[in-house]
């Protein structure tokens, strides 16, 4: 390499040898926390069966049905008839419309094509309303949302 | 080396290079995929293929990046250097497919030109925990797309080795806004703890060897000098240069290599005529000074590859007096012979 480009490599690795790490502590020092304090989501739970549907909602892409079994244990079974856009995205649930995510119950990931099953908590299943909501962890919204409509 | 231009230069040490990089490309694919699929498994096809392009890509670039001072430092690694530049267009083409589908998968479903949605969905740019940082992966992709583009000898011949060389130097800025990338990016959103550790890590190993190989090559350069322009300046003792090995020196600008080969001296320019290799770094081979990036050949005493090959470089004059060696650094045109010198006499 010639003396000017092998001085001008030198300054360069100088230069980046300081800046990244300065990069690297701003991008560490700002790293999020939980996404919901406190909380752990609920894995998806699969065979339960042989419960009474509660509440359901349907939408384009996607229904989900909130059942309760005799021993008290509830879930909520979703079908996904299509994929996902939003690729990294949690279900949660709320007791009322336009509730912040830190007031929500996240109950899972939203995944790829199929039926999945959360299971809850006999508190969150006692709520009077129950809200789904769908969260965009790369965008930061929501972006989705309904209302589970009781059985009578 | 080759008087014509061809599309790809195979020999068996490249194919051999080729076969072993698309093997270990290969593995990491499978590998990565089962990982994801078993502690993952609601992973759907398009994130999978984003996430083992991404990671294999910037794997590959950190490796790409470490292997020119790996060579500074130890000989034995300048097998990797040989043929690095396909290495780097098939990082190229593994960062491409990743950002094809980044754009499919965040951009495409929308009523704005997915390549406009890179630049217009985010502009938070006073925030560090969501910065747009997909326009720096799109500036660093740009870099590299040049380099791939320019990576053939046409373009090294047509843009003169400086310019090709500074075009290709700006690998480091694109490794600096993908390391920005990754840190405001994947590692913002779902914070990581070992994602920060293994960038870390590779952030200190790139660093920390291109600075010692920026250290030693300093250390290396000596500058020995002289009373005026024209005259003879002392170098160093005939023993201290090794048997078909060089001794590099810089003396007013000119970076010598002094060649020591069947009990005579050579002096010619250091600087290889393809993309400005260190020929002192190099070694004499069937009578050929050889660079050690890439092979390319030149007779010690005229500093010309041997017919039908065409580079030329320049030529110094060198004399030993008791055990001394001295070299005059006004360099003669390019392919100029000059008698060697005799050790012993």
């Amino acid at each position: 390499m010639i003396l000017k480009l092998r001085n001008r490599h030198r300054y360069t690795w100088i230069l980046l040898a300081f800046l990244l790490p300065v990069g690297f502590a701003l991008s560490f020092a700002n790293r999020p926390g939980p996404v919901l304090p406190g909380e752990e989501l609920i894995e998806a739970t699969p065979s339960f069966s042989e419960g009474q549907a509660i509440a359901t909602a349907m939408a384009t892409g996607w229904n989900a049905t909130l059942y309760r079994r005799a021993d008290g244990q509830a879930w909520i079974e979703a079908k996904f008839t299509k994929a996902s856009q939003r690729p990294v995205s949690t279900l949660y649930l709320a007791p009322r419309a336009g509730a912040a995510p830190a007031e929500g119950k996240p109950i899972g990931p939203v995944g790829p094509r199929g039926i999945y099953q959360y299971a809850l908590d006999s508190l969150t299943a006692s709520w009077p309303e129950y809200h789904l909501y769908f969260y965009d962890h790369i965008r930061r919204e929501t972006y989705a949302e309904t209302q589970l409509t009781k059985f009578h | 080396m080759s008087v014509n231009y061809a599309p790809i230069l195979w020999n068996r040490q490249k194919k051999r290079y080729d076969r072993i990089m698309l093997g270990l490309i290969t593995l990491y694919l499978i590998l990565f995929a089962a990982f994801q699929l078993l502690f993952r498994p609601e992973i759907s096809p398009e994130t999978l293929i984003i996430r083992a392009t991404a990671t294999l890509a910037f794997l590959m670039l950190h490796l790409i990046l470490m292997i020119g001072p790996l060579c500074r430092l130890d000989r034995r690694f300048l097998p990797l250097l040989y043929n690095r530049r396909h290495l780097g267009v098939t990082m190229f083409l593994i960062a491409l497919v990743h950002a094809a589908f980044s754009i499919i998968q965040f951009h495409a479903l929308g009523d704005v030109n997915p390549l406009v949605s890179v630049f217009t969905s985010n502009i938070n740019y006073q925030s560090i925990s969501q910065f747009p940082f997909q326009v720096l992966g799109f500036f660093a992709l740009l870099i590299l797309f040049l380099m791939a583009a320019t990576s053939h000898d046409f373009w090294l011949d047509n843009l003169s080795p400086r310019i090709w060389k500074s075009l290709h130097m700006m690998v480091y800025f694109a490794y600096a806004l993908l390391v920005m990338h990754v840190l405001l990016g994947v590692l913002q959103q779902e914070g990581y703890p070992a994602g920060f550790i293994f960038l870390g890590i590779g952030m200190v190993a790139v660093s920390s060897l291109h600075l010692a190989a920026a250290i030693k090559g300093k250390r290396q350069e000596e500058r020995p000098e002289g009373t005026t322009a024209d005259t003879f300046v002392p170098v160093c003792r005939v023993d201290e240069i090794l048997e078909n090995r060089a001794k590099v020196v810089i003396i007013r600008q000119e970076n010598i290599a002094i060649f020591k080969y069947d009990g005579k001296l050579s002096a010619i320019n250091n600087v290889c005529k393809h993309q400005n290799g260190p020929l002192g770094e190099g070694k004499i081979v069937d009578g050929c000074i050889t660079c050690p990036w890439h092979g390319y050949q030149y007779l010690p005493e005229n500093g010309q590859s041997p017919p039908p090959f065409t580079e030329k470089v320049a030529t110094y004059d060198v004399k030993v007096m008791d055990g001394k060696v001295y070299v005059n650094p006004k360099p003669y045109p390019e392919g100029t012979t000059r008698p060697a010198a005799v050790i012993g006499v």
